[in-house]
């Protein structure tokens, strides 16, 4: 009999009739079976690195922080953070870090992950190679070097330039996307040399385009939340980033998308909003930072007690609607400006982030700020961000949490704090 | 036509029973003796002669505002305390609140209502609890602590903004032969600069005299208001009464509610 589970799950209510899971299991079975035939090769990445290159080549890239939301949520990451806490890892360093260390380091034979992953059916197939892009997050390099050490599989690792504070997206430098499209090259070469896999720019472009309309059909759902009532709530858009994340590149994507887009349209028209049938909307809301996956219905469900929604979410713009078109027939370029010019590496891309009239668009009444205990690139958003609230009078409420640590979080307090939050909206 | 108001917190609950718009009694009981919810709103109306049939609409607050299954409404402390401590002091515009599991601060607007508010990270340090567990390492009762502040000579820094690292600055200064006094003005000026960086992450324009109200069982503590008014260079009023102002909320938002 399975072990009652020490913290309780909160899954959110989604109002798609797209099953994310069943697409998630797809990939890591798909990847799991590449891996056993040793058809494709398997490169593990951070998040936002440029993977559309992987589908060009027909690399099958893993990402571990994909997988650490997915145990967030499955409520197993606290097992595997203690693994990595007994092998020396401080309690505030970065959790999506220690889930994955943990599993590496012993983790992954816990009964707790056979049963919570009903009989393997999603466990991380062991990299071939690995890569990191240094854009967002100081750790990421880290943590695949440390990967690299335990499977003793090649790594590479690619720069990305910090810009000046003045620098505009739209007039990088030459020498700035020159050194971009360099990385890109060494990297190609790398996965060249190290899969025996031939590199073709065309089927690039085709990867490029297609991660391009990915992107777009994102962007309109984003515009079509813009009206009252919101036909899709941010507990159903954080689930989606897994397809802006790992199969940004693939057809799969842009199919399920577009279908989710039709559907999203379908609501609009027939004015079906995200919240239950019979609930006003009455706040609309925009949700700061990475969710608490290992409780969704707190983080959504629970502000629907008072006709509250989630309207806009920056963590899941930023991986979608932020890097402006990209153009098929200069494949490389696109994919440096999508990827080496974002928030941490850029002034511009960091104001876009926190431009309050970009956001009002939505109609918002306020923001849910998640500071999370142990990511830093969030925290200091986030302090940035409150000051300019404060700045523009925009209500907003700090909840405490992790990603994934549901030790490093008291629900009772964030709950506290969303009731006092609402109860002052409608005063 | 009389109301309740009761507030459920970690270390007591506190009830306040209003008549026509005035206070009629309370009642103050430690949670863990005996501090059941309805005992204690009973407490209060039999010192008032009443009786729970009485009673119009009662309003719970406080962490354990859930579980009081007699209130029509339950509203969080953060409501209650701005509208208890804008009926006793309408000159409020800030409350400060340093509670067992949260310190707070609350801007207000001249009619009382909240406008903004900031709590503290999720760390106890800054709040009620770090106060109780340090009088527990220095062994000497909570309530003791604001007046044996007071004689403190030389105020000791204590660097920790952990508890539970605090807790064994505070263990290594007795063993040092500090005066205990000296290491609780440390302790209060500790809370009191966590305390301070909220308060004015909160502040819009220039604070006006009488304007900065503290509400809660930690006001009763002397010398935690004397560190605050250091750090923030403010008087600071204390209601009479400072722990049931959020009871006292609560009933004036039930008074509200019966004449929707
Ligand atoms: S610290 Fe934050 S940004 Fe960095 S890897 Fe962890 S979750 Fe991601």
């Amino acid at each position: 009999m399975a072990e009652e589970k020490k913290y309780k799950t909160g899954k959110a209510k989604k109002t798609l009739s797209v099953d994310v899971l069943k697409y998630v299991s797809k990939y890591y079975i798909e990847a799991n079976r590449a891996k056993k035939k040793g058809s494709k090769p398997i490169c593990y990445h951070t998040s936002l690195d440029p993977i559309e290159i992987d589908y060009a080549m027909g690399i099958i890239p893993m990402l571990p922080e994909n997988f650490a939301a997915i145990c967030g949520a499955l409520q197993i990451a606290p097992d595997l953070i203690e693994v990595a806490e007994q092998r020396g890892c401080p309690s505030d360093l970065c959790s999506y870090f220690k889930n994955h260390f943990g599993y590496m380091e012993g983790g992954k034979d816990l009964p707790s992950m056979k049963d919570a992953f009903d009989m393997n059916l999603i466990v991380l197939p062991d990299p071939d190679i690995v890569c990191s892009l240094r854009n967002i997050c100081r750790l990421h390099p880290i943590w695949m070097r440390q990967v690299a050490r335990f499977y003793n599989v090649p790594a590479f690792t690619m720069d990305a330039p910090q810009l000046h504070p003045k620098t505009s997206l739209s007039k990088i430098d030459d020498h700035y996307i020159e050194f971009g499209v360099s990385q890109l090259k060494d990297y190609i070469s790398f996965l060249e040399k190290h899969t025996g896999r031939k590199f073709d720019m065309e089927r690039l472009s085709e990867t490029v385009a297609l991660s391009d309309r990915l992107s777009k059909i994102f962007e309109e759902i984003y515009e079509l939340r813009k009206v009252t009532p919101c036909p899709v709530g941010g507990e159903d858009l954080n689930s989606l980033v897994f397809f802006l994340v790992t199969e940004a590149g693939s057809q799969e994507a842009v199919d399920v998308a577009q279908g989710i887009l039709d559907e999203v349209k379908d609501k609009v028209r027939r004015r079906e909003g995200a919240l239950p049938e019979g609930t006003e909307e009455a706040h609309r809301v925009s949700f700061v930072g990475i969710p608490p996956w290992h409780d969704m219905a707190t983080a959504f469900t629970y502000m629907q007690k008072y006709g509250a929604t989630s309207v806009d979410e920056i963590y899941v713009r930023a991986f979608s609607g932020f890097a402006g078109r990209m153009d098929p027939s200069h494949p490389l370029e696109s994919l440096v400006r999508k990827y080496f010019f974002i928030y941490p590496t850029t002034t511009e891309q960091a104001l876009r982030l926190i431009n309050i009239e970009d956001i009002t668009g939505y109609g918002i009444d306020g923001f849910i700020c998640w500071n999370l205990t142990t990511c830093r690139l969030i925290s200091t958003l986030i302090a940035r961000l409150k000051a300019m609230y404060d700045l523009f009078n925009i209500p907003y409420v700090t909840c405490d949490a992790d990603q994934v640590d549901p030790r490093q979080y008291n629900v009772e307090q964030v709950r506290n704090r969303l009731d006092a939050f609402f109860e002052n909206l409608e005063e | 036509m009389y109301v309740a108001g009761v507030d459920s917190g970690a270390l007591t609950t506190k009830a306040v029973i209003l008549g026509d718009g005035k206070v009629l009694s309370h009642e103050i009981v430690l949670t863990g003796m005996g501090g059941k919810a309805h005992e204690v709103v009973e407490m209060a109306l039999s010192k008032a002669d009443l009786s729970t049939d009485d009673l119009a609409f009662v309003v719970a607050t406080g962490y354990g505002r859930i579980n009081v299954p007699f209130a029509a409404k339950q509203v969080t402390e953060i409501t209650c305390h701005g509208r208890g401590a804008h009926f006793l002091i309408p000159t409020t515009r800030m409350i400060i609140d340093v509670g067992g599991q949260d310190s707070k601060v609350i801007r207000l607007n001249e009619q009382g209502n909240v406008v903004d508010f900031a709590m503290n990270d999720k760390c106890a340090a800054g709040s009620g609890r770090f106060l109780e567990v340090m009088a527990n390492a220095l062994e000497i009762d909570l309530e003791e602590m604001g007046k044996l502040s007071l004689r403190s000579k030389k105020t000791v820094e204590i660097s920790s903004t952990c508890t539970v690292f605090a807790e064994s600055e505070v263990i290594s200064h007795i063993a040092s032969g500090i005066p205990k006094e000296d290491i609780i003005a440390g302790i209060h000026r500790a809370i009191a600069s966590r305390v301070a960086g909220l308060f004015f992450s909160k502040v819009r324009r220039k604070v006006e005299q009488d304007s900065v109200v503290m509400t809660g069982g930690v006001a009763k503590n002397i010398g935690m208001i004397k560190s605050l008014e250091e750090e923030i260079g403010i008087r600071i009023i204390v209601p009479p009464k400072p722990q049931i102002v959020g009871a006292l909320g609560a009933a004036l938002i039930a008074q509200e509610e019966c004449f929707m």
